[in-house]
């Protein structure tokens, strides 16, 4: 910082010692105290700030509306240390007594059926669904992929010749 | 902007040295802060009574929107009452309230950016706006410092108009307001200093204040 040429404190130095809310140390501290002009100047701006406050206080209206808080929340919600572990339990308990009580209500018997049991959601027989599941655990493609695969036509080749076709075997591997 | 003219003053503003640290604490805001962190409404709702016109006028020098003030105080405190509960230490309590109104008011400039897109296609008007501007036709004084101050705030970066704006319209000192924005005090010092700097410059809002002083 350094003084201005009348050798009264810059306008920065001034501003300066005003946000720091103290005197400034050194030379500029002890001009400031000796010099009425600067401090005249300080104060001025100072009122300046201040007046802008109230006038900014003036010019605001009052709140008119009383702030209505939201009633407390349900005590079960602020069992803090128990937390999401608590209410997850509580949910895969309510899960569990779902499908353990109410699931069989809506179980019904195949009219002929001699008791399998359907599902309210399906509605297909067991039976039914395990031949699906076999059917697609030994070939998952649909009829029309299945007729141009190479399995459908495993008469023209057996493993060995797919293999041979696919991996030539070279006399010159290296190998024999 | 408003109908009627409140002017007291019991506030804050003057009784802080400028640029110092802020005051100690009243004991008995101490009490009631830690009385409210422990779930006792009663103790907030004092609170409420305490701040409610600070953070009401903080949140208004921002949207000079009497409802929209209206509003978001009301979900500033809506919030603080869901959060008190972290609250440590009970001198953080004032900076956590304005903090919560800051971003709250940052929220809602948010929200009406978004909102002006769709209005800006559909020709909506923004409701609520006209009648205040007619209530501030009637109190031309007014008008005139919201203007002039609105011109000088445009001179400033978005960090020094905050500050200056914490500083010298909230009438927080350096660290609640380093508390409020999550900046050091060197840093919150060195905008205020660059604002105060412009403000200095500010001829007309400074000769306007003049006109205003007894």
């Amino acid at each position: 910082m350094k003084q201005d040429t009348t050798g009264h404190l810059s306008p920065e130095e001034l501003v300066s010692s005003l946000v720091d809310g103290k005197d400034p140390g050194g030379p500029a501290g002890l001009h400031l105290q000796a010099c009425p002009e600067c401090r005249l100047e300080r104060q001025r701006i100072l009122e300046d700030l201040r007046a802008l406050g109230r006038k900014a206080r003036d010019c605001a209206p009052e709140p008119a509306r009383k702030i209505v808080l939201p009633s407390r929340e349900p005590a079960w919600s602020r069992l803090q240390p128990f937390g999401w572990a608590l209410g997850a339990g509580f949910a895969a308990a309510a899960a569990a007594a779902v499908i353990l009580f109410l699931a069989p209500v809506h179980q019904d018997t195949v009219p002929g059926g001699q008791g399998r049991v359907v599902t309210a959601a399906g509605g297909m027989s067991d039976a039914a669904l395990m031949a699906d599941v076999s059917r697609l655990t030994e070939n998952a493609l649909p009829d029309a992929y299945a007729e141009i695969s190479p399995e459908a036509s495993t008469d023209a080749f057996d493993d060995d010749e797919v293999l041979d076709f696919v991996v030539p075997i070279s006399d010159d591997d290296g190998l024999t | 902007m408003q109908d009627t003219l409140h002017g007291d003053s019991q506030a804050t503003g003057s009784g802080q040295e400028e640029g110092g640290e802020s005051p100690a604490m009243d004991p008995r805001l101490i009490a009631e802060v830690r009385q409210a962190a422990a779930g006792d409404r009663a103790a907030f709702e004092s609170l409420i009574g305490r701040y409610q016109g600070e953070i009401f006028r903080m949140v208004y020098y921002r949207t000079l929107s009497r409802m929209d003030a209206e509003d978001i105080t009301q979900d500033v405190f809506i919030k603080a009452f869901r959060g008190v509960e972290t609250i440590r230490d009970p001198v953080m309590f004032k900076p956590w309230l304005y903090r919560i109104a800051l971003n709250a008011v940052n929220d809602f400039y948010r929200k009406k950016r978004l909102r002006s897109i769709f209005t800006l296609f559909s020709g909506d008007r923004e409701e609520g706006q006209a009648p205040e501007e007619d209530r501030a036709s009637e109190r031309l004084e007014r008008k005139e410092f919201w203007g002039w101050l609105g011109k000088f705030l445009t001179r400033l970066s978005a960090a020094e108009k905050e500050v200056f704006r914490l500083k010298y319209l909230d009438d927080l000192g350096i660290r609640e307001i380093a508390e409020v924005l999550g900046k050091n005090e060197s840093t919150v010092k060195t905008h205020l200093y660059r604002a105060v700097d412009k403000f200095r410059c500010e001829k007309e809002l400074c000769g306007f204040l003049k006109e205003e002083k007894p």
